[in-house]
Order: structure tokens, then C-alpha cells, then sequence
């Protein structure tokens, strides 16, 4: 393995270009729980917000930032367009029924906001411990979506379809805009 | 002079043991830190921070020829004209 640190900034771009990829996902309609192989019917909407960045030049690079909660993207998809990658993402994702809120930071994977769906287990002293596993099961579904669909994501890039079929239909989607 | 007690910042933490996962809840660096070195001395074991390098080293089935080709991928380049 390599150096902790130096990896930690040479392979950031694999979390941005995963979060650019989810939101082209998102915009296309993709059926996530067949990309994961999962028996659960999982969808993914984007939430009250957005960060991208674009790099201008050797040392320079812009930030767009959009927030609200029925914001338009309009900035984001031109950015997109300029060569900007998303580096931070809300997201809203539904495992059947239940609905997880949380921001997402591509190059550490930092999840901040986590919003589990409610449970009706009571916050009485008597129900602590089943609430604590109820949270934590309800925690480790959604950890296991987002890295799964990450290793997913990484094993159509180095595919022969990505070139082919996934990279053309990403440079489509953005140039339609 | 007057001593004011210290206020305590409290942070969940999962151990999923069976599955070598732990989950700390909060992304403070110095919390985060401070408890890699405390879990360290505790245990005699390092956490590992997931991020997507050390994601595709401990987390994925790759084989060693898919690592090859995913480190040596490149940001992609999205802007109308380019593909990489």
C-alpha cells in the first residue's frame, strides 16, 4: 500500500468523479438497485445541495456552490460543461421505504447530516439498546449502498464499456444542456 | 477565580467487530485524531480511514490486474470536446 497521505490526494479525484457519476445517474433514470445487484428498490434524488469545482490553470480553481431546497442546477450543468467535477453532494436515498438524508465529500468520503428514516422504537430507557441497533443496522445499510455503488462505479471505469458506452452517454447527457 | 468544568464533546462509535468495521460519528479532525492514537493504545490495532484509495485497497474484490488499471486511472474530463 501506499503512503497514507500521499494516496489520500493522488486518487481524491476517484470520490469526485463518483459523485459526478451518481449525479448523471440521477438525471438519467439509472436503476441503482440492478447497478448494485440488490434485491432492495433504492433510489437516489439529489438534496438541498451541490458543490463543484473546475480547475483554471496549474494552481487556480473555481467553486460553484449550490444551495436551496428547490434550487436549480442550471449553474452546476454549465460548470459540468466547462470541465468542473462535483466534489460535494446531498443526496437523498430511498432503501424501499425508508429515506436516508446526507452530504457526501467525494475525496474522503466524509458523510456529514446524516438523516436516518424515522423508527418507532421510543428513546425510553427500557428501548435504548434495541433503538442503538435499530440505528445501527439502518447506518450500515446505507454505508453499504454508497461503497458498494463506488466499487461498482470504479469497475465500469476501467471496463472496455466505459469507453465505449458509459463515457459517450455521460458526454451526451452534459452536452445537452 | 473560579474553575470552569471542561465541556465534554461526546461522539457515537460503531464496532462492527465481525466485520472489521468501525464507524465514528463525527469528522472532526482532531476528534478523529485523537481517537485513531486512543484506539491504537487501547486495542493494538490502527484504524484505517476510508477514503477511496484505501476503499479499493481493503474493501473491493479486484483482481490485481483491475487495481493496476484503476491506479493508474486519471480525472476524467468531461468538457464538450474532450474524453479521456
Amino acid at each position: 500500500m501506499l503512503d497514507i497521505a500521499i494516496a489520500y490526494n493522488k486518487y481524491k479525484f476517484l470520490g469526485n468523479d463518483y459523485l459526478t457519476w451518481i449525479w448523471f445517474l440521477i438525471e438519467n433514470n439509472r436503476n441503482i438497485s440492478s447497478i448494485i445487484n440488490s434485491k432492495d428498490v433504492i433510489t437516489i434524488e439529489i438534496g438541498n445541495s451541490i458543490v463543484l469545482e473546475n480547475k483554471i490553470g496549474d494552481k487556480s480553481k473555481e467553486k460553484i456552490t449550490i444551495k436551496g431546497d428547490q434550487a436549480g442546477l442550471e449553474e452546476g450543468t454549465t460548470a459540468l460543461k466547462k470541465g468542473a467535477f462535483v466534489t460535494k453532494i446531498n443526496l437523498i436515498c430511498k432503501i424501499n421505504e425508508d429515506e436516508y438524508k446526507f452530504t457526501i465529500k467525494g475525496e474522503s468520503f466524509n458523510i456529514t447530516g446524516l438523516k436516518l428514516p424515522k423508527t418507532n422504537i421510543s428513546g425510553h430507557e427500557d428501548k435504548i439498546e434495541s433503538m442503538v441497533l435499530e440505528n445501527a443496522f439502518l447506518s450500515f445499510k446505507i454505508f453499504e449502498v454508497i461503497d458498494t455503488l463506488f466499487l461498482k462505479f470504479l469497475e465500469k471505469r476501467v471496463s472496455d464499456e466505459w469507453k465505449n458506452k458509459e463515457l459517450q452517454e455521460i458526454k451526451t447527457w452534459i452536452e445537452m444542456f | 477565580m473560579h474553575k470552569v468544568p471542561a465541556i465534554p464533546n461526546l461522539y457515537d462509535i460503531l464496532w462492527d467487530y465481525e466485520n472489521k468495521n468501525l464507524y465514528l460519528y463525527t469528522t472532526q479532525k482532531t476528534a478523529t485524531e485523537f481517537f485513531e492514537s486512543f484506539f491504537l493504545k487501547s486495542f493494538h490495532l490502527k484504524p484505517l480511514k476510508l477514503f477511496p484509495y484505501t476503499a479499493v485497497e481493503t474493501k473491493s474484490l479486484f483482481s490485481s490486474h483491475q487495481k493496476d488499471k484503476i491506479m493508474n486511472l486519471t480525472p476524467l474530463k468531461l468538457q464538450c470536446g474532450i474524453s479521456k
